[in-house]
């Protein structure tokens, strides 16, 4: 009996242990494997097919779910700045980009825990309207723990964050040549 | 020896199997999460919840956008095929959004893709033949539960745009079709 006991409960624990790795992998915001396209500080997570991967259906079911496919909107997410660190709420950042093809498109930053964070103005994201572009057709605004007088998003001095750069009904142009769409470029100006 | 390579090996199994068991099931214990969830905050199957604006207190759905008022309702088709009858926006980006059990998403439609401002969807079992009336859009839902998710972008913030779109969104109801 002993002699069936001991691997039936190793077994049990490599399982648990198997199980366990399988979620925090999953929950985890590190999208820089294989199976995503990462350009600068973006990642561009899996096709939004969803019903053909495992991984990517228990990625986005605990990242970020109820995503759409692509056609309708168009996601990536940035955890790092252009010099490959992690976003961190005690740092200023400036977001330069160029204006994209797309009926509408925002970038809403998240906690942790990939929820929004709580500040006293409610500010939680920049979209299209709330940024001004010059004549070239580019646009910035400042991420910061402390107020700005430009278009600001606050931060969390206690906690590193994300960005999720959402296009809802992109240009056929933007699916089709991900290789060359130019996404905002994400700069630590002051620590 | 033999008995330690066989331990090994068996152990090496379990740990895979462990690792895509969890895998494949995370979806759906996301989801009966959500549902629990919603069943604890008084909301019902087959009725649409329509969320207050997104803030940091909205916790319900990971990474919220907080430009979008949100209908939400769990379907379940055991007792009957459904009817979702609402008007939709004119100016502004709306969708209609099905999910499967799993997560997966089956149907998604936006306002621009709809002929009219009135719709009716129709939402039956896989399989089920059913002749649409006049407007009328059939879906076949892959699985007999899931989730409905419609989107509606705000123009802006101000409050008056505010109670125009809730009054928008209030018009979306779902109706039980007992027999087709």
């Amino acid at each position: 009996m002993k002699k069936i006991i001991f691997p039936i409960i190793i077994a049990v624990l490599l399982f648990a242990i198997g199980g366990f790795v399988a979620f925090r992998q999953m929950k985890s915001s590190d999208l820089n494997s294989s199976q995503v396209l990462k350009k600068g500080s973006w990642v561009l997570p899996p096709k939004m097919d969803l019903s053909g991967s495992m991984w990517a259906r228990a990625k986005i079911a605990l990242t970020a779910l109820f995503a759409l496919r692509e056609s309708e909107v168009f996601y990536a997410v940035a955890n790092e700045d252009n010099d490959g660190n992690p976003l961190s709420g005690k740092n200023t950042y400036k977001v330069t980009g160029k204006s994209l093809d797309t009926r509408y498109w925002s970038i809403t930053l998240y906690g942790e825990d990939y929820f929004l964070i709580a500040n006293e103005q409610n500010i939680f994201n920049v979209n299209m309207h709330d940024v001004s572009y010059d004549e070239n057709g580019n646009f910035s605004f400042i991420i910061s723990p402390q107020k700005q007088e430009s278009t600001w998003l606050p931060t969390d001095e206690n906690q590193n964050f994300d960005l999720l750069l959402r296009l809802y009904n992109p240009s056929e142009s933007i699916i089709s040549d991900l290789e060359n769409l130019a996404l905002p470029i994400i700069e630590k100006i002051e620590n | 020896m033999k008995k330690g390579i066989i331990y090994i090996i068996t152990g090496l199994i379990a740990g895979v199997l462990g690792y895509f068991v969890t895998l494949y099931f995370i979806p759906y214990l996301v989801m009966s999460k959500l549902e629990q969830r919603m069943e604890t905050s008084n909301q019902k199957v087959n009725e649409f919840f329509h969320s207050p604006l997104i803030d940091a207190t909205s916790r319900s759905v990971v990474r919220p956008n907080p430009d979008f008022l949100y209908s939400i309702t769990a379907y379940d088709l055991s007792a009957g095929s459904l009817k979702i009858k609402g008007q939709i926006p004119d100016s502004t980006y709306w969708s209609i959004a099905f999910y499967q059990d799993d997560t997966v998403n089956y149907y998604v439609k936006n306002d621009q893709a709809f002929e009219h401002k009135s719709i009716t969807l129709i939402l039956v079992p896989k399989g089920t033949n059913y002749s649409p009336k006049e407007g009328e859009e059939v879906i076949q839902a892959p699985t007999e539960k899931g989730m409905i998710l419609t989107r509606l972008l705000l123009p802006n913030r101000e409050e008056k745009t505010i109670k125009v779109f809730q009054d928008l969104q209030k018009t979306f109801q779902i109706e039980l079709l007992k027999s087709l």
